[in-house]
């Protein structure tokens, strides 16, 4: 493994600095109680209040609630794209690591979220995205850079619901690690 | 559902998961997630993975399960913090843990992690639960 930058990685790192304190705003639609429960079964969870409206009444909650990190896992709220406009990793070309900057390899790694108000059926949801750090940093598998974005989600009232900083690592092509 | 407050070093019972490839399709799908290390084992092993990866949401979620299934519907999650530290692949057991930290009538912090079967640190954390007017 070389001890160098990877040219890919570096160009990422560059224009995504670039891109930092950028913010856009998105209406996300209305979630609705059968997304609700597709998620909670997909995490395991037979908890009554993501099925039921009537347990969720009776727990204190106008409708079906989501579970906790429903809405920081939504990992592309839109139709999304055809599949011959997607990377070769299976995400939106739309998206920085797209074009020259495809091989690049990105994954979860961590989350500070804040969580103001549940989220139950029906609530429309407005999310605004920031940009607020990119780092570049050395480890045992070389350089790899740590982007954070802030996702603050907003009822249609204006009623903050969920604000959380998720940060993404990326890395150079897995043939440039060997 | 608990009542009572849990004092500080209380340890939750820990939650026990072996998340499979059916599982990872249902969360890709449910996320709207295409990234193929989530299903695609040969595009996995292409970017030097083991096999395909939970994702780390879905980590997040089982360890949050943990948090409000033991806690109970009268607390309520209101702060989170954690950290990725292994990845991990389906049929490899998920052990979530949480143990009280601070602990007043209406707050409670717990410290929280997730080791996966081989002892490997997958997440650790911290949660904040508010008790629910």
């Amino acid at each position: 493994m070389s001890d160098a930058v990877h040219p890919l990685l570096q160009r990422y790192y560059e224009l995504a600095r670039e891109r930092i304190g950028r913010r856009s705003w998105h209406d996300r639609g209305v979630v609705d109680a059968r997304t609700i429960a597709r998620y909670a079964v997909a995490i395991g969870s037979s908890d009554q209040i993501h099925f039921d409206p009537e347990h969720a009444r009776a727990a204190g909650y106008e409708d079906v609630v989501a579970p906790p990190n429903f809405l920081a896992s939504i990992f592309d709220w839109t139709e999304g794209q055809p599949e011959d406009r997607l990377n070769p990793d299976g995400t939106d070309a739309d998206a920085e690591r797209s074009g020259e900057l495809s091989g690049l390899r990105g994954m979860g790694a961590g989350e500070e979220m804040e969580i103001l108000q549940p989220l139950v059926a029906g609530t429309h949801v407005i999310e605004e995205v920031e940009l607020v750090d990119v780092v570049m940093k050395h480890g045992s598998r070389g350089y790899s850079v740590f982007v954070t974005q802030q996702h603050t989600f907003s009822s249609g009232a204006g009623d903050v619901l969920n604000i959380n900083r998720r940060t993404v690592v990326v890395r150079a092509p897995h043939e440039e690690e060997r | 559902m608990t009542s009572t407050i849990p004092p500080v070093g209380t340890e939750l019972a820990p939650l026990r998961h072996v998340p499979t490839n059916l599982q990872l399709f249902r969360y890709s799908a449910v996320t709207w997630n295409a990234h193929r290390i989530h299903y695609d084992q040969d595009y996995a092993s292409f970017e030097g993975h083991p096999g395909v990866l939970v994702h780390s949401h879905l980590h997040a979620a089982l360890m949050l399960r943990l948090v409000t299934e033991r806690l109970g519907s009268e607390w309520a999650v209101r702060d989170v913090a954690y950290r990725m530290r292994h990845s991990s692949v389906p049929g490899t057991e998920l052990i979530e843990s949480a143990r009280v930290v601070e602990s007043t009538p209406d707050r409670v912090v717990l410290e929280v992690a997730e080791h996966d079967a081989n002892g490997n640190l997958c997440l650790e954390g911290t949660v904040v639960a508010v008790r629910r007017s």
